[in-house]
């Protein structure tokens, strides 16, 4: 997203245990940081102990199947899917959560972007007839049309392409909107 | 003999009222000792119940300086709100049902004139009140936050902050 919308919060079982297999070193070094009991890390299937929810990154040989390049993450049979910056905010959602509801707070999460994105454009034409022209409000009412109207996770992509450019466009001006 | 006897049950009864006395004065001693206790105690008691409260409050307060819709994202500050955005807030129906509160208003600390900010009169003004759905809505809690906008002089732009306070009153504040 161009600008910060929500913190997001992952709530594990306790009884649960997560065998992260071949993640990124990016995980990796954030997991190895965080310590969190029920999730391990591997380098194959055989390090994980017996019970716990695979999560693969390479294959898709796990209960939890993560396809880094399409951004998808597959379980139970069913694919739902993510976008991220440096932070991998939705990926943990993606894996941990359950599907109806990861499915339900994207879409929660992007009417707030809309609802965001349509302050920033007031904020622009304010601040526009105050000498500060941004000319950004096209941009963030298209965005806001787009993210208050996403029905599913697989529309993420295209938010994700509009975000860049709006980032792009504001992070240009010497005057900021957000 | 008889004198005596009268005698002794007469000095008897004396020392008996005397120990009876006595053990009056003494519970009512420690009555009024366990009084003065148990005030002090429910004072304290109330007292931190109120410190309490009012943490929790400004907790609340800060935490929505901190959110998306009232942070300054333009630059990396901590409590800092930026009320270019949140002037636009108050013109959104639909964030009036978004924070469950009944009552919330910015104030600027050492505002040069009074009055409520509109766009018109806007940044020369001294309050903004986002939420007031009852005129009885108690007393408000305050916080002190940074209030920032994007000011102009001449070609330059800059962010100014002025030192402003956020009040907030609702059922989940009490």
């Amino acid at each position: 997203m161009p600008f910060k919308v929500a913190d997001v919060i992952y709530l594990i079982s306790k009884e649960e245990t997560y065998c992260f297999v071949n993640s990124p070193s990016d995980i990796e070094n954030e997991l190895r940081k965080l310590r969190p009991e029920n999730i391990n890390i591997s380098t194959d299937l055989k390090g994980c102990k017996k019970g716990s929810i695979r999560v693969c990154f390479d294959s898709s040989l796990c209960e939890i199947n993560v396809n880094l390049e399409a951004k998808s993450v597959k379980k139970y049979g069913k694919r739902i899917y993510y976008e991220d910056d440096k932070e991998n905010a939705l990926l943990y959602g993606a894996i941990f959560a359950d599907m109806d509801i990861y499915e339900c707070q994207i879409i929660r999460l992007m009417k707030r972007t809309s609802e965001l994105a349509s302050l920033y454009g007031a904020k622009s034409i304010s601040l526009g007839s105050r000498g500060c022209n941004s000319n950004l409000e096209q941009d963030l009412a298209y965005y806001s049309n787009v993210t208050g109207t996403l029905n599913r996770s697989n529309e993420l992509s295209n938010i994700k392409i509009l975000s860049d450019e709006i980032w792009r466009k504001n992070d240009a001006l010497s005057c900021k909107i957000f | 003999m008889l004198y005596h006897v009268k005698s002794f049950n007469k000095n008897g009864q004396l020392k008996i009222q005397e120990m009876a006395f006595v053990l009056v004065a003494i519970l009512v001693f420690f009555a009024i000792v366990a009084l003065f206790y148990i005030s002090v105690r429910v004072q304290n008691l109330k007292g931190s119940v109120e410190a309490q409260r009012d943490d929790e409050a400004k907790t609340m307060v800060r935490k929505l300086a901190e959110s998306p819709e009232f942070s300054l994202s333009v630059e990396n500050c901590i409590n800092c709100v930026d009320f270019d955005k949140v002037l636009m807030l108050k013109e959104k129906a639909e964030y009036q049902s978004f924070y469950p509160l009944d009552y919330l208003a910015i104030k600027v600390i050492g505002a040069l004139k009074e009055g409520e900010c509109t766009r018109s009169n806007y940044p020369e003004c001294e309050s903004l009140t986002l939420i007031k759905k009852k005129e009885d809505f108690g007393t408000p809690i305050g916080a002190f936050a940074a209030l920032c906008r994007q000011e102009f002089f001449g070609q330059d732009r800059y962010i100014k902050c002025e030192l402003g306070k956020i009040y907030a009153s609702g059922e989940n504040i009490k």
